[in-house]
């Protein structure tokens, strides 16, 4: 994106739509678009799905905008991204897979055999 | 170049390529006026300046270029057979080369190869029936039934009766050994006339040469016939339906009544498609692409131009424009209930916004049908129900996730209702996160939908909300509990004898009860405590390209968690990673100065 942030809130937002590259293949133009639109519509939220992003103004789903973007991340079915929220959906497998994950991170936290097992409260 | 080289190759161009259903309309020009035309007055041919086979040919070489492969290319109108006879033998020579052309790729991809198609009014066939000898046509007539309706709807311009020439013309096809067939549209004011429908069918079959086998019903829906026609209901459907199969099952239309007469609301039709955008595209001479008949000269289902447009944006039009058209109306959560969602997809965009509905208007008889040709209700309908919502639709997959697959063993949810403590650890109640005034409250990492990532700055205000009760209740000695938080980098790093990669650990933090109760903004029912300087005292650990990851529980709940883990070895397995209430987060305070 070809712009410098001078705010916080204008940084996040950017990067909040450079963090959805991360999940989708966006041109620089979609980018834009997207960072834009949250910017002008406050109750604004994009839905990133298995093949497209909308861009949806409040409720307001009659007009939604699609931009169709390459999912390149195959760990999601999809992210909701809002003013306050940047939520990602962990892919479902189904039944005759392994099951589904979680809404766990990618990576395995349970510090059950490492630092800090020790009871320190007496 | 071997067979089986040749073979691989061809599958492999097959892998490449997308098929497609290619409608074509030559002309807008129709020879009628039926008075109910979905295109209304628009069946002049004003598109002057493109020929007709100069379209196709520019329309089929592009998707090629672009590993677009037409498996069917059917004629539609306006109406084809007031194109001049030259213009119609060439376009039927060049789909029938066409074909003959493509036959194994076509093949491969597991589509059969058809003779050239037409959807004709039939009232000027005479004129090109040494064409559609030579190519041995397929040809697709309407007509309406009760034939005594067909007069009153089906007229030239001048408004003239067509029904004698029709049937003159049908009688030319009886030497030629294509595939000839009629569908007739039910409307109320027809299906009033059911006995006539079905002594019609018996004369269509008796003394003409259409194969009344192949015939087909077509369910008529109203948005433009100026109050003329007026739809049935579904009940109305139903009975239509069940009085056909009472008048002809166990006759010689039984494979008929039974087959291609109600097709159109089986699983081979358009309908079955997820986004049908995908799969179905109708070219008009001017090189406009739209969806489908009934999409035609409507903006919401025009895809693009191909003389002005790419291929790939004609392609990203169609799913976009088909999936806003669905996702115009909310999604009928009897759909995720009915089992046959696997089959129907909701029904056609086009006229569920017409009646301004989120199922199918032919929904009864969709379901009545597929029970008699022995499609069973999907097995597996909540992950067909979430595979649709989270291609198709703008509602949140999260909300139809599937039931956890039965085990051998008590599953997670089973062992938590059974243990008042765990219910602790994994309840969403009992801790929420407010960032910058945002207010979120956290869910258990292992049992929430989705993750959820915030973005923190030094400037960020960060406090957490614990429910008082979570340090008094199932804990022996409260006064030495404490909330307990974790901080873990967005960075992994293989730890210890497992040799397991994950977060890396930052800090852990606990703040005992009397701190807790000290604080000057708690609530009645939960501690508020301001983790600013927390968040802030690490900022330099921090992973900036991936999200850190902030947990909470108490004390005692984690030291519960790990003692439930070594009693039982079935929490144990499901329950590998921090199961605590979590968000993940950026810290962003380095990019200005990069």
């Amino acid at each position: 994106m070809n712009f410098e942030p001078e705010t916080y809130e204008e940084l996040i937002r950017m990067k909040r739509c450079i963090e959805l590259t991360k999940y989708y293949a966006l041109t620089e133009a979609q980018l834009e678009d997207i960072y834009v639109f949250l910017m002008q519509n406050p109750d604004g939220s994009v839905k990133g799905g298995l093949q497209n992003l909308v861009l949806i103004r409040g409720t307001d789903t009659q007009h939604a905008q699609v931009l169709m973007a390459k999912r390149i991340n195959t760990g999601i079915d999809g992210v909701l991204l809002t003013k306050t929220a940047f939520r990602v959906i962990p892919h479902y497998t189904p039944s005759s897979g392994s099951g589904r994950s979680g809404g766990s991170s990618s990576n395995n936290n349970n510090n059950n055999n490492n630092n800090n097992n020790n009871n320190n409260n007496n | 170049m071997t067979v089986h080289s040749k073979k691989v190759q061809l599958r492999s161009i097959t892998m490449n390529n997308k098929f497609i259903h290619l409608l074509y309309v030559p002309t807008m020009a129709c020879n009628m006026q039926c008075r109910y035309c979905y295109l209304e007055d628009q069946t002049v041919d004003d598109q002057k300046g493109s020929d007709c086979l100069e379209t196709l040919q520019y329309a089929v070489e592009k998707f090629r270029r672009a590993g677009v492969i037409p498996f069917n290319i059917s004629l539609h109108g306006g109406e084809v057979t007031t194109l001049s006879k030259r213009k119609f033998h060439d376009l039927i020579r060049y789909i029938s080369d066409y074909y003959e052309e493509n036959r194994a790729l076509i093949t491969e991809a597991g589509f059969k190869v058809g003779r050239p198609h037409i959807k004709t009014n039939l009232y000027g066939l005479d004129r090109h029936i040494d064409t559609i000898r030579e190519f041995n046509v397929s040809v697709s007539g309407s007509l309406d039934l009760p034939l005594s309706l067909h007069d009153t709807y089906r007229v030239t311009k001048s408004g003239a009766k067509t029904l004698d020439r029709i049937l003159e013309n049908i009688r030319l096809l009886e030497s030629i050994p294509n595939r000839k067939k009629v569908s007739a549209t039910i409307f109320k004011e027809h299906y009033e006339l059911v006995d006539q429908i079905v002594e019609d069918i018996r004369f269509l079959d008796q003394n003409t040469c259409l194969d009344m086998n192949d015939f087909n019903f077509m369910i008529g829906f109203d948005y433009n016939s100026g109050d003329l026609l007026h739809h049935i209901s579904e009940e109305e459907q139903l009975e239509f339906y069940n009085r056909m199969h009472a008048e002809f099952d166990g006759t010689n239309l039984d494979a008929g009544v039974n087959g291609p007469w109600f097709d159109e609301f089986g699983p081979g039709y358009c309908t079955n498609c997820d986004n049908c955008g995908e799969k179905f595209f109708l070219l008009e001479r001017n090189g406009d692409i739209y969806s489908c008949v009934r999409g035609q000269k409507h903006p919401d289902y025009y895809y693009g131009n191909l003389y002005t447009d790419s291929v790939e944006d004609v392609l990203n039009s169609a799913f976009a424009k088909i999936f806003q058209n669905h996702n115009r109306q909310p999604l009928d959560e009897a759909c995720t209930r009915c089992g046959y969602l696997y089959l129907c997809k909701t029904g056609c965009p086009f006229v569920k916004n017409t009646y301004r509905a989120g199922r199918s208007y032919t929904c009864l008889l969709q379901r009545q049908m597929y029970r008699d040709r022995g499609f069973e209700p999907d097995p597996a309908n909540d992950e067909t129900v979430y595979a649709y919502v989270a291609k198709m639709r703008l509602e949140d997959p999260g909300a139809y996730l599937p039931k956890p697959v039965e085990t051998s063993y008590p599953s997670l949810s089973q062992i938590i209702s059974e243990d008042r403590k765990l219910q602790y650890i994994y309840s969403g109640d009992v801790f929420e996160l407010e960032a910058d005034g945002v207010r979120y409250p956290l869910q258990s990492q292992i049992l929430r939908a989705a993750r959820e990532v915030i973005f923190l700055t030094p400037e960020s205000r960060v406090i957490i909300r614990m429910k008082k009760c979570l340090l008094e209740q199932e804990c022996d000695y409260p006064e030495n509990n404490a909330l307990y938080i974790m901080l873990l980098s967005g960075d992994l790093i293989t730890y210890g004898d497992e040799g397991r990669t994950k977060q890396r650990h930052i800090a852990t933090h606990q703040i005992f009860k009397g701190v807790l109760e000290h604080s000057s903004t708690n609530e009645a029912d939960d501690f508020v405590y301001d983790i600013s300087p927390l968040i802030r005292a690490y900022s330099g650990e921090y992973a900036m390209d991936t999200p850190n990851n902030l947990f909470f529980t108490t004390t005692a709940l984690r030291e519960y968690h790990y003692q439930k883990q070594k009693n039982n070895a079935y929490y144990h397995i499901q329950a590998i990673n921090l199961p605590f209430q979590n968000i993940e987060f950026y810290y962003i305070d380095k990019e200005f100065s990069r």
